[in-house]
């Protein structure tokens, strides 16, 4: 149901990136560089340390198909890596930037990916062959504060981008050489001029925006801010309405989304929680609260619950640990295992170092109102 | 433990438990620099509404926020001379230690005695609920210090003026 990475980390994870069969995964650990860590067998053992960022690593995503890894950091910079059949490559990217880096991820084609930072800018990448580097090209409309997430629509053409303006907006980040004629459209626009602001949604208590997603379709935006409140626009009833729930939760940090219309969002809570969308009304699904010693069996002799009562009294004062699997604020979600439409295996990384996967088929049994459609 | 200090030290558990939710924030003004924004206050969206939670005019607490560090100012109950004196030394005696108290401010804000400041460092080092468990048992501990510290000065107080009465 829920199993822990055994990778001995002691410190705690800012990112965690899977490659395409799950079989390697790239670690930063709150520092300048960026492990790579790869499975044989049921261990994990660590095969490079790529160290040419000079300040903490913030974000990193791993393209599936191309096998490329980008990362971003305090540094201003950005960095390509490509596996040259022996170890990983970094190539310079030209961000132009003189702020931190904050977010990165690749497009859906995987032929450019966008950079947010807090340079009031956001960078999307590309390779120019004839200069044999990445340049960027600068969207910065509209923008006043720094970006904090990223996440691409699956038509190549549009980006949704949150920061500390409290505000989630929509871009048009095509660029014609590299992405050929758009053929793809979306509800969200008509027409989509390069570096133009689409859409904007405003957190209504004011709170920073940490992340934000496009469902698998394109239709749906969903965002999550300081506030507490969870965020979603669907663009197939109405792509100007924003609908809110706010939530009794310490505000989330990720979101992914694991269905066409529900999506998992973590924080500082320590578990993740399931929300869904029908209709116009946002619900919670389930809090996926697990708790971490499964090993107590149900059935206790008199003797035990004496025992433990005794224990628990003076547990109560001095020990707090958490009742869920991680006991920090978990800073990133991704996918382990899914289609096109439908998650079935989500891993969390978290500030005490773990990286746990959760199966929500199984939990989806385990928990009674979690139906994911 | 008098009926009034339970619901004041849970609002403030609550409040340091929800303003306690920070993250790595690299500054927008200087390149290359990460400074606690609640300290250099450069940017007014980066802060959030400051808190006073006050279980009398004399005690009180400060909750500061902002996106990668709170500070936490706390007034202690002062009732006379001589707790003002004890408080003000011992305060003193521990900010001047500061660097092995980590989360320790080495002053204080104005109109408060001491101040704590949490960055998202000491979060990201340090389990989140036992530095508000840390802080509440400051604040437990500080007032039964002083008044046992108080009794003391006055028991020898007396005691002295005894043994110097004694040769009348």
């Amino acid at each position: 149901m829920t199993e822990i990475l055994n990778l001995n980390i002691n410190s705690s994870i800012s990112c965690h990136a899977w490659n395409r069969d799950r079989t390697q995964i790239a670690v930063s650990l709150n520092s300048k560089e960026v492990y790579i860590y790869s499975k044989s067998g049921n261990s994990w053992s660590l095969t490079q340390t790529l160290t040419d960022h000079s300040a903490r690593v913030l974000s990193i995503d791993w393209a599936p198909q191309t096998n490329r890894i980008v990362t971003c950091g305090s540094d201003k910079n950005a960095y390509v890596w490509s596996h040259d059949g022996r170890q990983w490559k970094p190539e310079l990217v030209v961000l132009r930037i003189n702020r931190a880096a904050t977010c990165v991820k690749w497009s859906p084609n995987e032929k450019k990916f966008a950079v947010g930072c807090g340079n009031r800018c956001i960078c999307v990448c590309y390779f120019e062959p004839n200069q044999l580097f990445w340049v960027s090209k600068h969207i910065k409309k509209q923008i006043k504060s720094t970006t904090l997430c990223l996440d691409w629509h699956p038509n190549n053409a549009l980006i949704a981008a949150g920061g500390t303006d409290f505000k989630c907006r929509i871009f048009g980040a095509y660029i014609s050489e590299v992405d050929g004629p758009l053929t793809q459209t979306s509800n969200w626009a008509t027409t989509i001029k390069a570096s133009e602001c689409i859409a904007e949604f405003s957190a209504s208590n004011n709170g920073w925006v940490y992340s934000c997603a496009f469902s698998f379709d394109g239709n749906i935006l969903a965002f999550v801010a300081h506030d507490s409140t969870v965020y979603m626009v669907d663009s197939s009833r109405n792509p100007q309405e924003l609908l809110s729930l706010r939530t009794p939760f310490l505000p989330f940090l990720t979101m992914r989304f694991i269905s066409n219309t529900s999506f998992i969002a973590a924080g500082h809570d320590c578990f993740p929680v399931v929300f869904g969308l029908s209709g116009n009304k946002i619900s919670i699904l389930e809090k996926l609260e697990v708790s971490p010693t499964k090993q107590t069996s149900s059935v206790a002799t008199a003797k035990d619950i004496f025992g433990n009562r005794e224990r628990l009294n003076m547990d109560q004062a001095s020990n707090n640990t958490l009742n869920s699997i991680h006991q920090n604020s978990i800073k990133d979600i991704n996918i382990y295992k899914g289609d096109d439409n439908k998650v079935s295996q989500i891993s969390t990384s978290s500030l005490d170092g773990n990286i746990v996967v959760w199966d929500l088929n199984a939990l989806e049994r385990q928990f009674g109102n979690l139906r994911i459609r | 433990m008098t009926t009034t200090l339970k619901p004041y030290l849970n609002a403030v558990r609550a409040t340091l438990q929800a303003s306690m939710c920070l993250q790595h924030f690299d500054s927008r003004v200087v390149e290359r620099h990460n400074k606690p924004e609640v300290e250099v206050k450069k940017s007014k969206e980066l802060l959030l509404t400051p808190v006073v939670i006050s279980r009398n005019e004399n005690e009180r607490v400060l909750i500061e926020g902002s996106v990668n560090s709170i500070r936490i100012s706390i007034a202690i109950k002062q009732a006379d001379d001589l707790e003002k004196i004890l408080c003000h030394k011992f305060m003193r005696f521990m900010m001047m230690r500061a660097d092995n108290f980590v989360i320790l401010r080495r002053k204080p804000i104005k109109d408060y005695d001491i101040s704590f400041l949490i960055t998202n460092t000491h979060t990201e080092l340090m389990y989140r609920q036992k530095l508000v468990d840390f802080i509440i048992s400051f604040m437990e501990d500080i007032d039964k210090e002083i008044s046992d510290m108080k009794l003391s000065v006055n028991s020898r107080g007396r005691t002295c003026a005894e043994e110097f009465f004694k040769q009348f």
